[in-house]
């Protein structure tokens, strides 16, 4: 990523997302989720940047067709170009990273290199608990609907409506949280004994190697790319 | 009012099928218990009653009205809806707020909203606890204020999603009473639960389903005496019916009153 | 095993106790089902042999209450629960929220014991069989059935092999189905395992067939105390709000017309309501 932020050549985002991020959501079978979510992710940047940047970018002179007083110019066009190749290759590496590795997972990594475990353990609970506080505050949003509370219309029926969410929200977050602490503490969560782990975090050696290189790659292709300015 | 449900199919946008070819009708002041596994698709049928959900292919009607055509506040002018955890609903801090708080979306007068929720909170026994905080009761009566709030607003149609979960016996009792006294008053009511027994004392029509398909719909005894086909959707009949079928009685009973009639026939002395 | 000497208990802030005067003895391997109308105390009750009362809700507890001879109140909570164990009526809360397979959920607690791993996935592995969890071992927790999730939760807490298993209404919440499974994992513990189970229940059907014991609450104090069939019969349940079985109900009422044999005990299960009813009609044919 290091490397395709810094580089010169306008080509090499887009090149690193097709024949490096590409493949390796090919390989770990997850094309399909990641495109599509990628497509999502994109998409309304593309539009916005190549419509400001084509139409409006600053000091552009080579233009490729005027629409009244708008003119379409090449360097625009070139930055839009640019910019998204970045954010293609920003958006692919990062949901590549959450589609691959489970929250759970980086946070056990991050543990065995010294992370404190109280607080990965609220880090992973907030992650997976947040699909069911949504769940749960459409429940709510239901209720109300079905006591014919109008939320269909317009927005300030709308904020009413977020006045009715708020409070049983947060009551049966607060029921929920104490249940959930006791819970924990019949399962020993506050035993002042250090922790042992079922799950084993396999680190090869190949992987430990990977990890070194991309950064040394990294460091030496931006000293590159400074020193060529 | 008739609720009429045809080919009603219903699938998540992800594509996820949870009802599938439903098609029946429940006529004004009929008792249906809907039946079945978590998961079989109650509530979401349920659900379509009053919009919260909108069939992905037929439709559903409440009297003239298609719930396509009208927002889930309108519909909530004909269908009162019990959801199964009363935590999800209670907002305001006193329960006579609580329970005005239909009635006073529907547009009430402050008197008539007065005399609904007096009338509801007697209703659920609850009359002298208006003043009360409603977070200061015991589960069991935030269920009623719940109910008591629903019935509030004096709809045709309610629906209860598993009303009897944390009742005791008086709490099961109350509310036995309650709907056969709704149903003396011309109210239809729809119910979800997995109390056998409790469905065979207060309802005439029981509803199976079984993975978003029904699998019977039919009166309480006809459906109780079909054994096979409720195992089929991991259900017993009610205890009455077990012990009456062991005792060879010649008839289906459902409930103890039945039970006793049935059991004292065949010692009635034979000429 | 667990033994409670006139344990009084007030919460923070409350006009009366939500538990009076309570003596109690329960001796080792043992069924004891606990009813009572809602308010009664049950999950009071529950909550001080966990030890979250004193330990976590504060307030006033008098009288003394002791598991394996050790005084709850003066026991630190970590160590109180490799003694008793405790399930909720919600299986969804007690998940952790921090695990990714059922598996690793039901180590949790092990872990945070620091059991060594090799000795933990042996024990893991047990229970999962014990439990019969296997073909939902690798999946999510938040992806299987509330009756499969309850079990779960069941699994975690046996794992920590607790001699006390408190269950709060495990069933509650759960099917037809899932119910059933769950009480068949409750049957297996106590059938196979030498585990004194602890249960709060409405079943009553359920608690006829395989309790041994039935202590019944009603405003904090202990009404009735006694086997299944005593308790369960007893008109004072109807009384102070109990759910009662329409076995017992259908012949109570028979037995008012004399159709039920009167020197037979109110039956409490089908079994026992069929015997009863074949008897009496037979008593009468021999009459006639």
């Amino acid at each position: 990523m290091l490397i395709g932020f810094s580089a010169r050549w306008p080509h090499l985002p887009v090149a690193l997302f097709v024949f490096l991020i590409l493949p390796l959501a090919v390989w770990g079978q997850l094309l399909r989720e990641l495109g599509r979510t990628t497509l999502a992710v994109i998409f309304p940047f593309a539009l916005s940047i190549t419509l400001v940047q084509g139409f409006f970018y600053p000091g552009a002179t080579h233009v490729i067709f005027s629409l009244g007083p708008f003119a379409l110019k090449e360097e625009g066009l070139l930055f839009a170009y640019g910019t998204l190749g970045k954010i293609l290759l920003l958006a692919g590496a990062g949901l590549l990273l959450l589609f691959s590795t489970h929250p759970a997972d980086l946070i056990l990594a991050l543990v065995q290199h010294g992370f404190p475990n109280a607080l990965a353990y609220i880090v992973v609970t907030a992650i997976q608990l947040l699909p069911h506080m949504q769940a749960k505050a459409m429940a709510i949003v239901n209720a109300q609907r079905a006591r014919g509370l109008e939320t269909e219309t317009n927005l300030w029926r709308r904020s009413r409506a977020l006045l009715a969410l708020v409070g049983p929200l947060v009551f049966s977050a607060l029921v929920d949280v104490h249940e959930r602490a006791l819970a924990l503490e019949a399962r020993a969560f506050s035993a002042p004994c250090s922790k042992t782990s079922l799950k084993e975090l396999h680190d090869t050696r190949e992987e430990a190697l990977a990890r070194w290189a991309i950064i040394v790659l990294s460091i030496a292709f931006i000293a590159w790319q400074i020193g060529g300015l | 009012m008739k609720i009429s449900v045809n080919d009603l199919h219903f699938a998540y946008p992800n594509g996820v099928e949870v009802l599938r070819e439903l098609s029946f009708e429940i006529s004004s002041g009929e008792r249906v218990a809907i039946i079945g596994q978590n998961g079989a698709g109650k509530s979401t049928l349920v659900k379509h009653f009053n919009g919260l959900l909108k069939p992905s292919r037929g439709f559903v009607t409440i009297g003239d009205w298609d719930t396509q055509s009208h927002t889930v506040a309108q519909m909530a002018q004909r269908v009162g809806f019990l959801f199964q955890n009363p935590d999800e609903q209670i907002f305001k801090r006193r329960v006579f707020d609580e329970v005005a708080f239909g009635p006073s979306n529907l547009g009430l007068s402050p008197e008539e909203i007065e005399r609904h929720v007096s009338a509801a909170l007697s209703r659920v026994g609850l009359s002298d606890m208006r003043e009360m905080h409603p977070y200061d009761l015991l589960p069991a009566r935030r269920k009623l204020v719940a109910l008591a709030s629903v019935l509030a607003m004096e709809t045709p149609i309610l629906v209860l999603d598993e009303p009897t979960i944390g009742q005791d016996g008086r709490g099961l009792a109350r509310l036995g009473a309650l709907i056969d006294d709704l149903t003396q008053q011309g109210k239809t009511i729809i119910t979800i639960s997995h109390d056998m027994d409790f469905c065979a004392e207060h309802f005439e029509r029981i509803m199976v389903m079984k993975q978003g398909r029904m699998l019977i719909d039919g009166a309480t005894h006809d459906v109780f005496a079909r054994f096979e086909l409720l195992a089929e959707a991991f259900l017993e009949p009610p205890q009455m019916t077990r012990l009456g079928r062991a005792l060879g009685l010649p008839e289906t009973v459902t409930t103890v009153n039945e039970f006793l009639g049935a059991y004292a026939k065949t010692r009635e002395p034979r000429h | 095993m667990i033994q409670l000497d006139h344990v009084t208990y007030t919460y923070p802030q409350a006009k009366h106790p939500a538990l009076s005067d309570i003596s109690l003895e329960i001796t080792e391997s043992s069924l004891v089902a606990i009813v009572g109308p809602s308010g009664a105390g049950k999950s009071s009750l529950c909550a001080l042999l966990a030890g979250f009362i004193p330990h976590h809700f504060h307030g006033i507890l008098q009288g003394r209450a002791l598991v394996h001879g050790q005084d709850i109140a003066n026991t630190p909570l970590a160590e109180l629960v490799t003694h008793v164990g405790y399930v909720f009526q919600n299986p969804f809360t007690q998940l952790s929220g921090a695990k990714l397979t059922t598996r690793e959920e039901i180590a949790f607690g092990l872990e945070n014991l620091g059991v060594p791993r090799l000795e933990m996935a042996e024990r893991v592995d047990r229970v999962i069989e014990l439990f019969s969890l296997r073909d939902i071992a690798n999946r999510s927790p938040y992806e299987i059935s509330g009756g499969e999730m309850q079990r779960v939760a069941l699994a975690s807490i046996f794992v920590m092999k607790p001699r006390v298993l408190v269950l709060d209404e495990p069933t509650a919440q759960l099917d037809p189905l899932g119910a059933r499974q769950v009480f068949e994992a409750i049957r297996t513990l106590t059938n196979t395992q030498s585990v004194t189970v602890i249960i709060v229940e409405d079943k009553t059907e359920w608690i006829a067939t395989f309790a041994d014991r039935v202590i019944t609450l009603h405003e904090g104090r202990v009404v009735l105390d006694g086997s299944p069939d005593a308790v369960l019969t007893s008109p004072l349940l109807a009384e102070i709000g109990i759910r009662v079985s329409h076995y017992t109900q259908a012949a109570r009422a028979a037995s008012r017309h004399r159709l039920w044999p009167s020197e037979l005990a109110l039956p409490t299960t089908l079994d026992k309501a069929i015997d009863g009813f074949k008897r009496a009609r037979k008593k009468y044919e021999n009459l006639g």
